[in-house]
Protein backbone atom coordinates (compact mmCIF):
# COMPACT_ATOMS: atom_id res chain seq x y z
CA UNK A 1 0.00 0.00 0.00
CA UNK A 2 2.94 2.24 0.79
CA UNK A 3 4.66 1.81 -2.20
CA UNK A 4 1.26 2.23 -4.24
CA UNK A 5 0.83 5.91 -2.78
CA UNK A 6 4.73 6.87 -2.81
CA UNK A 7 4.25 5.59 -6.73
CA UNK A 8 1.45 8.36 -6.91
CA UNK A 9 3.15 10.80 -5.46
CA UNK A 10 6.11 10.43 -7.42
CA UNK A 11 6.14 13.26 -9.93
CA UNK A 12 8.53 14.34 -12.64
CA UNK A 13 8.92 18.14 -12.42
CA UNK A 14 7.71 20.11 -15.58
CA UNK A 15 6.58 19.00 -19.16
CA UNK A 16 7.73 15.45 -20.06
CA UNK A 17 8.39 17.01 -24.03
CA UNK A 18 11.07 19.26 -21.98
CA UNK A 19 12.43 16.38 -20.60
CA UNK A 20 13.05 14.59 -24.15
CA UNK A 21 15.09 18.19 -25.02
CA UNK A 22 16.57 17.67 -21.99
CA UNK A 23 18.06 13.91 -22.38
CA UNK A 24 18.56 14.92 -26.10
CA UNK A 25 20.83 18.24 -25.05
CA UNK A 26 22.43 15.80 -22.62
CA UNK A 27 23.28 13.49 -24.93
CA UNK A 28 25.25 15.94 -27.34
CA UNK A 29 27.13 17.72 -24.87
CA UNK A 30 28.14 13.83 -23.71
CA UNK A 31 29.49 13.07 -27.42
CA UNK A 32 31.14 16.37 -27.52
CA UNK A 33 32.95 15.37 -23.84
CA UNK A 34 33.66 11.67 -24.71
CA UNK A 35 35.69 13.64 -28.25
CA UNK A 36 37.02 16.17 -25.68
CA UNK A 37 38.28 13.03 -23.78
CA UNK A 38 39.68 10.88 -26.61
CA UNK A 39 41.46 13.85 -28.10
CA UNK A 40 43.18 14.79 -25.27
CA UNK A 41 44.39 11.04 -24.41
CA UNK A 42 45.92 11.61 -28.04
CA UNK A 43 47.85 14.59 -27.43
CA UNK A 44 47.61 15.07 -23.27
CA UNK A 45 51.02 17.74 -24.10
CA UNK A 46 48.76 20.00 -26.09
CA UNK A 47 46.11 20.04 -23.48
CA UNK A 48 47.99 20.73 -20.86
CA UNK A 49 49.43 23.61 -22.74
CA UNK A 50 46.25 25.13 -23.42
CA UNK A 51 45.00 24.69 -19.90
CA UNK A 52 47.37 26.72 -18.25
CA UNK A 53 46.78 29.75 -20.66
CA UNK A 54 43.30 29.82 -19.18
CA UNK A 55 42.50 31.29 -16.00
CA UNK A 56 41.45 29.03 -13.35
CA UNK A 57 39.71 31.71 -10.70
CA UNK A 58 37.30 33.13 -13.67
CA UNK A 59 36.15 29.96 -14.23
CA UNK A 60 35.65 29.29 -10.28
CA UNK A 61 33.98 32.86 -10.66
CA UNK A 62 31.52 31.71 -13.50
CA UNK A 63 30.73 28.28 -11.77
CA UNK A 64 29.82 30.09 -8.29
CA UNK A 65 27.32 32.82 -10.65
CA UNK A 66 25.43 29.31 -11.96
CA UNK A 67 25.88 27.45 -9.02
CA UNK A 68 24.07 30.56 -7.26
CA UNK A 69 21.33 31.05 -10.42
CA UNK A 70 20.42 27.07 -10.00
CA UNK A 71 19.77 27.69 -5.81
CA UNK A 72 18.02 30.64 -6.40
CA UNK A 73 15.72 29.17 -8.92
CA UNK A 74 14.94 25.96 -6.92
CA UNK A 75 14.10 28.55 -3.88
CA UNK A 76 11.46 30.75 -6.72
CA UNK A 77 10.23 27.04 -7.60
CA UNK A 78 9.34 26.09 -3.79
CA UNK A 79 7.82 29.57 -3.06
CA UNK A 80 5.73 30.20 -6.29
CA UNK A 81 4.26 26.33 -5.31
CA UNK A 82 3.72 27.36 -1.58
CA UNK A 83 1.95 30.44 -2.71
CA UNK A 84 4.33 32.80 -1.35
CA UNK A 85 5.17 36.08 -2.85
CA UNK A 86 8.53 37.09 -4.07
CA UNK A 87 9.12 34.51 -6.45
CA UNK A 88 9.52 37.20 -9.47
CA UNK A 89 12.22 39.13 -7.16
CA UNK A 90 14.41 34.94 -7.01
CA UNK A 91 14.26 34.77 -10.63
CA UNK A 92 15.59 38.27 -11.48
CA UNK A 93 18.43 37.51 -9.32
CA UNK A 94 18.67 34.23 -10.60
CA UNK A 95 19.55 35.95 -13.74
CA UNK A 96 21.74 38.85 -12.18
CA UNK A 97 23.47 35.84 -10.54
CA UNK A 98 24.06 34.00 -13.81
CA UNK A 99 25.24 37.66 -16.05
CA UNK A 100 28.23 36.74 -13.96
CA UNK A 101 28.92 33.93 -15.53
CA UNK A 102 27.79 35.51 -19.13
CA UNK A 103 30.43 38.78 -18.68
CA UNK A 104 32.89 36.33 -17.09
CA UNK A 105 32.89 34.30 -20.23
CA UNK A 106 33.29 37.21 -22.76
CA UNK A 107 35.69 38.90 -20.51
CA UNK A 108 37.70 36.00 -20.71
CA UNK A 109 37.10 35.30 -24.48
CA UNK A 110 38.63 38.79 -25.48
CA UNK A 111 41.65 38.47 -23.05
CA UNK A 112 42.33 34.71 -24.95
CA UNK A 113 41.73 36.49 -28.17
CA UNK A 114 44.08 39.21 -27.02
CA UNK A 115 46.50 36.72 -26.57
CA UNK A 116 46.44 34.93 -29.92
CA UNK A 117 44.47 32.12 -29.11
CA UNK A 118 41.01 31.18 -31.17
CA UNK A 119 39.46 28.08 -32.71
CA UNK A 120 42.23 27.30 -34.98
CA UNK A 121 44.76 27.75 -31.96
CA UNK A 122 44.96 23.85 -31.67
CA UNK A 123 42.95 20.96 -30.81
CA UNK A 124 42.54 21.92 -26.98
CA UNK A 125 41.38 25.15 -28.11
CA UNK A 126 39.05 24.24 -30.51
CA UNK A 127 37.33 22.29 -27.98
CA UNK A 128 37.50 24.95 -25.65
CA UNK A 129 36.02 27.47 -27.73
CA UNK A 130 33.55 24.95 -29.16
CA UNK A 131 32.27 23.68 -26.19
CA UNK A 132 32.05 27.07 -24.23
CA UNK A 133 30.26 28.83 -26.14
CA UNK A 134 27.80 26.08 -27.15
CA UNK A 135 27.54 26.39 -23.43
CA UNK A 136 27.48 30.04 -23.37
CA UNK A 137 24.03 29.91 -25.38
CA UNK A 138 22.24 27.51 -23.53
CA UNK A 139 22.99 30.22 -20.45
CA UNK A 140 22.06 32.93 -22.81
CA UNK A 141 18.28 30.76 -23.77
CA UNK A 142 18.19 29.58 -20.03
CA UNK A 143 17.91 33.52 -19.00
CA UNK A 144 15.60 34.40 -21.68
CA UNK A 145 13.69 31.41 -20.11
CA UNK A 146 13.92 32.32 -16.80
CA UNK A 147 12.91 36.38 -17.46
CA UNK A 148 9.73 34.98 -19.24
CA UNK A 149 9.04 33.17 -16.13
CA UNK A 150 9.72 36.43 -13.83
CA UNK A 151 7.49 38.29 -15.86
CA UNK A 152 4.50 35.70 -16.16
CA UNK A 153 5.02 35.59 -12.23
CA UNK A 154 4.56 38.81 -11.78
CA UNK A 155 1.58 39.44 -14.25
CA UNK A 156 -0.54 36.62 -12.31
CA UNK A 157 0.03 33.99 -15.63
CA UNK A 158 1.81 31.42 -13.26
CA UNK A 159 0.75 30.34 -9.57
CA UNK A 160 0.78 27.66 -7.48
CA UNK A 161 -1.85 25.90 -8.90
CA UNK A 162 -0.22 25.15 -12.54
CA UNK A 163 3.43 24.46 -11.64
CA UNK A 164 4.33 22.92 -14.95
CA UNK A 165 5.36 25.86 -16.96
CA UNK A 166 7.64 27.16 -14.27
CA UNK A 167 8.92 23.39 -13.54
CA UNK A 168 9.84 23.26 -16.76
CA UNK A 169 11.63 26.00 -17.23
CA UNK A 170 13.60 25.15 -14.10
CA UNK A 171 14.19 21.99 -15.47
CA UNK A 172 16.19 23.51 -18.22
CA UNK A 173 18.38 25.72 -16.25
CA UNK A 174 19.56 23.00 -13.77
CA UNK A 175 20.43 21.06 -17.02
CA UNK A 176 22.61 24.04 -17.98
CA UNK A 177 24.28 23.80 -14.90
CA UNK A 178 24.49 20.44 -14.90
CA UNK A 179 26.35 20.13 -17.97
CA UNK A 180 28.77 23.07 -16.42
CA UNK A 181 29.35 20.88 -13.62
CA UNK A 182 31.37 18.63 -15.98
CA UNK A 183 32.52 20.99 -18.07
CA UNK A 184 33.95 23.13 -15.84
CA UNK A 185 36.77 21.02 -14.35
CA UNK A 186 37.05 19.60 -17.31
CA UNK A 187 38.70 22.08 -19.01
CA UNK A 188 40.16 23.88 -16.46
CA UNK A 189 41.33 21.09 -14.03
CA UNK A 190 41.82 18.09 -16.22
CA UNK A 191 43.04 19.18 -18.99
CA UNK B 1 18.27 23.75 0.32
CA UNK B 2 21.05 25.79 1.96
CA UNK B 3 23.07 23.13 3.13
CA UNK B 4 22.96 21.82 -0.43
CA UNK B 5 23.98 24.83 -2.13
CA UNK B 6 26.70 25.57 0.14
CA UNK B 7 28.19 21.85 -0.04
CA UNK B 8 28.07 22.21 -3.88
CA UNK B 9 29.98 25.50 -3.55
CA UNK B 10 32.91 23.93 -1.30
CA UNK B 11 32.90 20.71 -3.64
CA UNK B 12 33.38 23.63 -6.86
CA UNK B 13 36.16 25.40 -4.96
CA UNK B 14 37.77 21.82 -3.66
CA UNK B 15 39.80 20.97 -6.71
CA UNK B 16 40.88 24.93 -8.08
CA UNK B 17 42.51 25.89 -4.45
CA UNK B 18 43.96 22.39 -4.46
CA UNK B 19 45.23 22.63 -7.80
CA UNK B 20 46.52 26.17 -6.78
CA UNK B 21 48.25 24.62 -3.88
CA UNK B 22 49.97 22.13 -5.99
CA UNK B 23 48.20 18.33 -5.20
CA UNK B 24 49.48 16.19 -6.90
CA UNK B 25 47.97 15.63 -10.39
CA UNK B 26 47.12 11.93 -10.00
CA UNK B 27 45.37 12.75 -6.91
CA UNK B 28 43.71 15.74 -8.22
CA UNK B 29 42.27 13.72 -11.24
CA UNK B 30 40.10 11.38 -9.03
CA UNK B 31 38.94 14.10 -6.75
CA UNK B 32 37.27 16.06 -9.67
CA UNK B 33 35.80 12.71 -10.80
CA UNK B 34 34.54 11.86 -7.15
CA UNK B 35 33.47 15.57 -6.71
CA UNK B 36 32.09 16.00 -10.06
CA UNK B 37 29.69 12.77 -9.44
CA UNK B 38 28.47 14.11 -5.84
CA UNK B 39 27.77 17.81 -7.49
CA UNK B 40 26.04 15.96 -10.09
CA UNK B 41 23.59 14.13 -7.40
CA UNK B 42 22.64 16.69 -5.08
CA UNK B 43 21.74 19.16 -8.58
CA UNK B 44 19.41 16.40 -9.68
CA UNK B 45 17.97 15.51 -6.46
CA UNK B 46 17.64 18.68 -4.82
CA UNK B 47 17.61 22.18 -7.22
CA UNK B 48 16.03 19.57 -10.29
CA UNK B 49 13.86 17.90 -7.60
CA UNK B 50 13.99 14.67 -9.54
CA UNK B 51 14.44 13.02 -5.43
CA UNK B 52 10.57 12.80 -6.39
CA UNK B 53 10.56 11.96 -9.47
CA UNK B 54 9.28 8.35 -10.56
CA UNK B 55 12.87 6.16 -10.08
CA UNK B 56 13.55 5.64 -14.03
CA UNK B 57 13.66 9.66 -14.98
CA UNK B 58 16.00 9.93 -11.84
CA UNK B 59 18.09 7.34 -12.52
CA UNK B 60 18.59 8.52 -16.33
CA UNK B 61 19.19 11.81 -15.00
CA UNK B 62 21.99 11.26 -12.41
CA UNK B 63 23.10 8.74 -15.03
CA UNK B 64 24.17 10.98 -17.44
CA UNK B 65 26.83 12.80 -14.81
CA UNK B 66 27.50 9.04 -13.62
CA UNK B 67 28.26 7.65 -17.40
CA UNK B 68 30.70 10.73 -18.30
CA UNK B 69 32.64 10.34 -15.73
CA UNK B 70 32.81 7.07 -16.07
CA UNK B 71 34.31 6.96 -19.92
CA UNK B 72 35.98 10.32 -18.79
CA UNK B 73 37.83 8.16 -16.05
CA UNK B 74 38.23 5.03 -18.45
CA UNK B 75 39.51 6.92 -21.02
CA UNK B 76 42.00 8.59 -18.36
CA UNK B 77 43.12 5.14 -17.24
CA UNK B 78 43.91 3.88 -20.68
CA UNK B 79 45.74 6.88 -21.99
Amino acid sequence: MADVLTGRMRHLPGDIAVWFFIFAELAVFGIMFIGFGVARSMDPATFTAGRAALHPWTGLINTIGLITASYLVALAVHRLRDYRAGTSGLLWGAIAASSIYTFGKIWEYAQLYSEGYNLGTDTFFMFYFFLTFFHFMHVVLGQVVLAVLAVKVKKGEYTGKDMNGMESGASYWHMVDLVWLVLFPMLYVLA
Amino acid sequence: MLAVYITLMLCTMGPVVAMQAGVDPGILVWMVFGLVLVKAVLLVDHFMEMKHSPWGWRLASQGWAIVMVAVLAGIHLAS
